[in-house]
């Protein structure tokens, strides 16, 4: 790949483009971190670092910011969260790697993408209206069900997916040879996989972990539904209690500079957490074992294999299985009551003309949240598409592998990956909104929206790239074509599936979207929108909306419906395009 | 090379094509207004009758009382929405009432409880007491920015943040979709957002009606106020809509949604 012909000019001015586009996220985390440290200084600096850390006092009216409680809340909250979302998760991916008849697996591969994809918003809804009162019926506490449990159980169906789908990769890429060895001590399936496979895979499975705290951390529009923003510690099941990120989305509201400020450094400290989690993650990221050519993984063997077993033996790991499948099992079935809970709820309230009538102030229809949506994506997909695959042509066909430079911009495209969504809003609000003065408008959110997006093309288009065999480049040096020429007439084709797959992923991201769209485009939603300066909904903004304006849950039901619909058509399609892709190949 | 610049073509022809509907649709005038959600709902109404006979288009960006005013301050609406009166801090501002609206008191339609004592109330929300000899238990108020919790704070009396077990929700519609099932929880919303998804409790035997805030017999209420900026001229457009909220016809309008009209 390091071959060059010719170095012309175009060349080389072409290389220099890529790589700055490469840099561009590392210039992104930069100025997010800059900015909201820049920001959020003035609060630090009149109340005292240590004591808005450690204080437990918010009170704006005499200038008292201390985000202690709100600390202990998120904390307290992730852990529950991550203890039973994460067994769980955990148990589903193994379950899904080697228990899963062969038959099911495609589909079941599908429910948990299709978890992954439902929107905050959704959650929140569903949390509101069904988990809340159902807990209320079976405890009858004090309170309307806000607190640590209803909280816990959404969030740990939130992070679920996350946990189960890294997981997942690591246990399929063990190497066969230590199933087949434990085999051939004499174990049974059930032991060797609870006992020899799942510790092979575990720094996977840890960094898999990470990735759900990263997300249970940063979860702010369903959380701060149900979490009941409290003014004291989470002790109990029914204490409503606030977190960090929802206490940035009740508060934001109030104009006054200093507590606007405070709640930049609330984000800030949040910001910090998200930045130590990517640490830890860097940290127990373990080069694959193995010799590449010589060792095959569980998921390059037959499915075949994985089901021999020739032991069955009772022993403590048979009780593992059971609960794989009893995990497996509520899962699914967790799934199914949500979509299906929507479903019911909402179907019977769309009609042709909430979908599509002409919509004004007297009455709202979905027009011009199709609109907005599309102008939004359209616009987002413009700014990070040529970033991103600029970026991902500079990492893989133009950077050395041990460049020290791509291994900072990966750790930049990770970070970047890593940041929940309320501190795009955030920076999104004080960058683009009052610093550019764009105002609330589709331009600020998409802007935002390319920000939110870029790493998932990064990624996604680097992974196709690579994908490509290095003999289709070496045959197009020996026909005489240059580097850049190479890349657009040869690899960058074979990668259109990879490319196709991540814009589709970008277009989920951007439909779930809802927190930072609250804080960039506003909630303007009665009318189509005449262009990118104008304050919009999407259909996420305008779940919420129809839930808060409180005469429109049948609309937010509605809304929500049509949410999940595109959110399972985009799977489907994604589904699609690998099997396509899948099909070339061969 | 011919392909390549029919796709040229093409994308130019589509994106001018783009360009041209917005130009095209962007004849109408723009009238921004933002803030408080309890305004909203009101404000959305008089917009729409308001278009009826004006080709403008009214944006109505609902968020809560504080942003309205700080959306006013840093020029990025037309005019703001606050659901209580301005405070002292807020300067360079000047409020005009739209109209008078009730704080409903609100429990779930299962709950027996039909009337409530000032005291108590304060009591729940301050200490967290429940409502001695009924089945309430919690209260749900609204967030620090919310100008029905401002208003709400300012008549009964609580000074300093609520206690610890009383959740506090974004927005009135949370309220209300909270309460709904319950029994055991009192939340305000208000009056002109009542619907039957909830049943209005009386306050010191006093129902929330409208005769009853109109004379001033009930004691929980407050004004919608309409946030303009100091020295700064509204649009055409903008004054057009204005002139129309504080006349008399919308006025009319505003009581038949059930608000106070001032006039």
């Amino acid at each position: 790949m390091t071959a060059t012909i010719h170095r012309s000019s175009k060349e080389i001015a072409a290389k220099v483009i890529f790589a700055l586009l490469a840099a561009f996220s590392v210039l992104a985390v930069f100025t997010i971190i800059g900015y909201l440290l820049y920001a959020s200084v003035p609060a630090f600096k009149s109340v005292g670092f240590f004591k808005f850390i450690f204080g437990s006092e918010w009170t704006a009216k005499n200038g008292v910011f201390g985000i202690w409680r709100m600390i202990v809340g998120t904390f307290v909250l992730t852990l529950c969260a991550v203890a039973l979302g994460g067994t769980l998760a955990i148990f589903t991916a193994v379950w899904l790697v080697f228990y899963c008849p062969k038959k099911l697996k495609k589909i079941y591969t599908q429910i948990v993408n299709l978890l992954a994809g439902i929107p905050s918003i959704v959650y929140g809804l569903f949390g509101y209206k069904f988990l809340m009162p159902l807990l209320v019926d079976i405890f009858h506490p004090a309170n309307a069900g806000f607190g640590l449990l209803a909280c816990t159980f959404i969030l740990s169906v939130m992070i679920l997916p996350t946990i189960t789908s890294v997981a997942k990769n690591s246990l399929e890429s063990v190497p066969m040879h230590y199933y087949e060895g434990a085999l051939a001590l004499g174990c049974s399936k059930n032991q060797a996989v609870w006992k020899v496979l799942l510790p092979a895979a575990k720094s996977g499975v840890i960094s898999a972990v990470i990735l759900g705290i990263g997300r249970a951390v940063g979860e702010t529009m369903a959380v701060q539904m149900i979490v009941g923003n409290g003014t004291g510690y989470p002790s109990g099941a029914f204490v409503p209690f606030t977190t960090l990120t929802s206490n940035i989305v009740q508060n934001w509201g109030y104009a006054a500079p200093d507590e606007r400020s405070a709640l930049i450094a609330d984000g800030f400290v949040l910001l910090l957490f998200v930045l130590a989690l990517n640490l830890c993650l860097l940290a127990v990221k373990k080069p694959r074992e193995g010799n590449k050519f010589f060792s095959r993984r569980l998921k390059e063997g037959k499915a075949n294999d994985i089901f021999k077993s020739y032991r069955r033996t009772g022993s403590g790991q048979d009780v593992l299985w059971v609960l794989s499948w009893i995990a497996a099992i509520l899962v699914a079935f967790v799934l199914c009551f949500i979509v299906v809970f929507v479903f019911v709820k909402g179907i019977p309230n769309l009609s042709l003309d909430f979908l599509f009538g002409q919509s004004g102030n007297a009455h709202t229809t979905l027009a011009p949240a199709f609109v907005s949506t599309i102008m939004l994506i359209g616009l987002a997909l413009v700014i990070a598409l040529p970033l991103g695959i600029g970026a991902a042509i500079y990492l893989n066909e133009y950077a050395k592998r041990s460049d020290p430079f791509v291994k900072i911009v990966r750790l930049f495209v990770d970070t970047l990956a890593g940041i929940p969504s309320i501190i795009f809003g955030m920076f999104g609000m004080v960058f683009f909104v009052r610093a550019l003065s764009l105002g609330y408008s589709i331009a600020a959110g998409g802007i935002t929206l390319a920000l939110i997006i870029l790493p998932t093309i990064i990624r996604s288009t680097e992974q196709s790239l690579s994908e490509v065999p290095d003999s289709m480049r070496e045959a197009s040096y020996a026909l005489g074509a240059g580097k850049l020429r190479t890349v657009f007439k040869i690899v960058l084709p074979q990668a259109i599936s990879g490319i196709v797959t991540s814009v589709i992923l970008s277009v989920g991201r951007i439909v779930n979207e809802s927190a930072a769209l609250i804080f960039t485009v506003g909630t303007a939603c009665t009318f189509i929108p005449q262009g990118f300066s104008d304050s919009a909904a999407s259909f996420s903004v305008l779940v919420w909306k129809f839930m808060s304006n409180g005469l429109q849950v049948n609309e937010a039901y509605a809304t929500a419906s049509v949410l999940l619909m595109f959110v399972i058509v985009l799977n489907l399609l994604v589904s699609a395009i690998e099997y396509i892709g899948r099909r070339k190949k061969i | 090379m011919k392909r390549k610049f029919i796709v040229i073509i093409l994308c130019i022809a589509i994106l001018s094509a783009c360009a041209g509907i917005f130009v095209g649709c962007n004849s109408q005038e723009v009238i921004t207004v933002s803030g408080s959600s309890s305004v909203t709902p009101l404000m959305e109404v008089l917009a729409a009758e308001y278009e009826k006979s004006h080709d403008v288009r009214i944006v109505v960006n609902m968020s809560s009382s504080g942003e309205g005013i700080s959306d006013t301050q840093n020029g990025l609406n037309d005019f703001g929405m606050s659901s209580r009166a301005l405070k002292a801090g807020e300067e360079g501002l000047e409020g005009v009432t739209l109209c008078m609206d009730g704080i409903a008191l609100v429990v779930g339609k299962d709950c027996a409880v039909t009337d409530v004592k000032k005291t108590d109330v304060k009591a729940l929300f301050e200490n967290g007491t429940p409502i001695p000899g009924t089945s309430i238990t919690a209260g749900i108020g609204r967030d620090t920015s919310s100008g029905t919790r401002g208003a709400f704070d300012e008549l009964m009396g609580i000074e300093g943040s609520y206690h610890q077990n009383i959740a506090t929700l974004a927005e009135t519609g949370n309220v209300i979709e909270a309460i709904q099932g319950t029994v055991n929880s009192l939340g305000y919303i208000s009056y002109g957002s009542l619907s039957n998804a909830v049943k209005a409790v009386t306050l010191d035997g006093i129902a929330c009606t409208y005769y009853n805030i109109i004379n001033n017999v009930y004691s929980l209420q407050r004004p919608f106020v309409i946030v303009l900026k100091e020295g700064k001229t509204l649009s055409d457009a903008a004054k057009g809509f204005y002139d129309y909220i504080m006349s008399d016809e919308a006025q009319e309008v505003i009581a038949r949604e059930g608000y106070i009209s001032i006039k």
